[in-house]
């Protein structure tokens, strides 16, 4: 009974969101059940001084008229407020991030090349950097940084709850929203531990709007961490390579 | 029988070519999709360089733009060329926006080269999506990161012009270190490696 009413509040709160986001300049329709879990969600991360997770990563390449998806692993290693390690491995992309509060440093694992840039600051100011200054994007940016509430919550012009699912055996909490230039959905998992077990981002602006999703495992906030962790090492005979700045449309 | 050999060829060349351009478009970490995060971030400082699609597009329009003049000078694929739009859009999503339109292989990961084209090697049909270009006065046709050159009713694979980024170095390159800097080697020319937006691309330069 409380499952249909959730589904009702739900569809209304889809038809809502329709609606809202029919006429550009309606305010942000964002259902505070929604907003509830995701705040649970990210203080659950805020609020832990490390923690490691791994994730499966899917994610949509759009060519011409064929929508392909590709797939990875990630495995990260967070320190608050500014040590990251995060390793990704696909078949031809196989990549480790440092950040040891210094310096960070992408390793090119198939050819064996790194470059290194010396930079301060936390997690979110080095994302930025990263970013901004040197084209390189994040996977699962999302959950790396240090307070994600004010990121996830900004710009949103709707929220809904679409009540409880299971998602490979866990019970989980759906939530979903839509800003102007990206649709998201999380599944929280529906425990005193409401960390996140399933993340869907459409690109709706792109043709074909695209997804990238992700599966999360194996989290632990109880992980201690050492310095060493954070700290890159060259693997045998790797050689430094310049990092260059972003380029830019001229 | 025989038809239905041919269309299993076909289909098996479509694919192929699908998967080839799906293999050069596969995003890299660093090169990665924005999170939700970065996707709001506006106005970023770096709008015209984030991976937003109008942003894009409109690039990438004007880098074939110009090379359809060289196009219509040089081959009639105009529509090939048009098709390449929408292929750089997505390899770009990441990488390949960030390039110099006239001097930048079209940014595909893995081409030609992977596929076992040497220096000298001569093909007698056009290579998928051409690009003709001119630097220093010599016509260019790059399609996957490879640089030919138009000889009769053929095209020559050629070493890239000095000052170019390429994606993938050529087959056989060997690695070798000149003043503490590492770099590739293949037909006399070193190839520099350097991580740019994610990626690692190889500059070629002159020592």
């Amino acid at each position: 009974m409380e499952y249909k009413h959730t589904l009702l509040a739900a569809l209304c709160g889809l038809s809502l969101a329709a609606t809202a986001m029919a006429a550009d300049s309606t305010p942000n329709s964002v259902d505070p059940e929604a907003d509830r879990w995701l705040r649970a969600a990210c203080d659950k991360l805020a609020t832990a001084k490390a923690y490691t997770f791994k994730a499966e990563v899917w994610t949509d390449v759009v060519v011409e008229d064929h929508k392909i998806t590709t797939t990875k692993t990630v495995e990260a290693q967070v320190r608050r407020p500014d040590r990251v390690h995060m390793e990704t491995r696909s078949p031809r992309f196989s990549r480790g991030f440092w950040y040891d509060g210094k310096t960070f440093t992408l390793l090119d694992r198939p050819n064996n090349l790194y470059g290194s840039v010396a930079v301060s600051g936390t997690i979110d100011q080095v994302l930025d950097v990263a970013n901004d200054q040197y084209g390189i994007n994040f996977p699962l940016e999302d959950v790396l940084v240090n307070d994600p509430y004010p990121s996830a919550s900004k710009a949103l012009k709707s929220g809904v709850d679409l009540g409880k699912i299971t998602i490979l055996g866990t019970p989980c909490h759906h939530v979903a929203f839509s800003t102007e230039r990206v649709d998201w959905q999380l599944w929280i998992q529906d425990s005193p531990n409401p960390l996140p077990r399933k993340l869907v981002i459409t690109y709706k602006q792109e043709e074909g709007s695209p997804q990238y999703t992700a599966i999360f495992s194996d989290w632990n906030l109880k992980s201690s961490l050492s310095d060493k962790t954070f700290v890159f090492t060259p693997p045998k005979g790797a050689a430094k390579i310049e990092i260059l700045p972003a380029k830019t449309d001229e | 029988m025989k038809n239905q050999q041919l269309s299993v060829r076909q289909v098996r060349q479509v694919f192929f070519a699908v998967l080839l351009t799906l293999t050069l478009a596969i995003p890299a970490f660093g090169a990665d999709r924005k999170g939700v995060r970065s996707s709001n971030r506006s106005p970023a400082p770096a709008a015209a360089r984030s991976a937003n699609v109008g942003a894009n597009r409109n690039v990438n329009v004007n880098q074939n733009q110009n090379r359809n003049v060289n196009v219509n000078q040089n081959v009639n694929r105009n529509v090939n060329v048009n098709q390449n739009v929408n292929v750089n859009r997505h390899v770009d999503v990441d990488v390949d926006v960030h390039s110099h339109g006239s001097y930048h292989s079209g940014g595909h990961f893995w081409g030609g080269f992977a596929a076992g084209l040497v220096i000298g090697a001569v093909i007698t049909s056009p290579p998928p999506n051409p690009q003709p270009i001119v630097i220093q006065n010599t016509t260019y046709i790059v399609s996957e990161g490879v640089y030919y050159q138009q000889q009769g009713t053929g095209y020559v694979v050629v070493n890239p012009p000095i000052g170019v980024t390429v994606q993938a170095v050529p087959p056989g390159a060997t690695q070798v270190t000149v003043n503490g800097q590492v770099y590739f080697l293949a037909n006399g020319i070193h190839y520099q490696p350097v991580m740019q937006n994610g990626v690692t691309v190889y500059t070629t330069v002159k020592l």
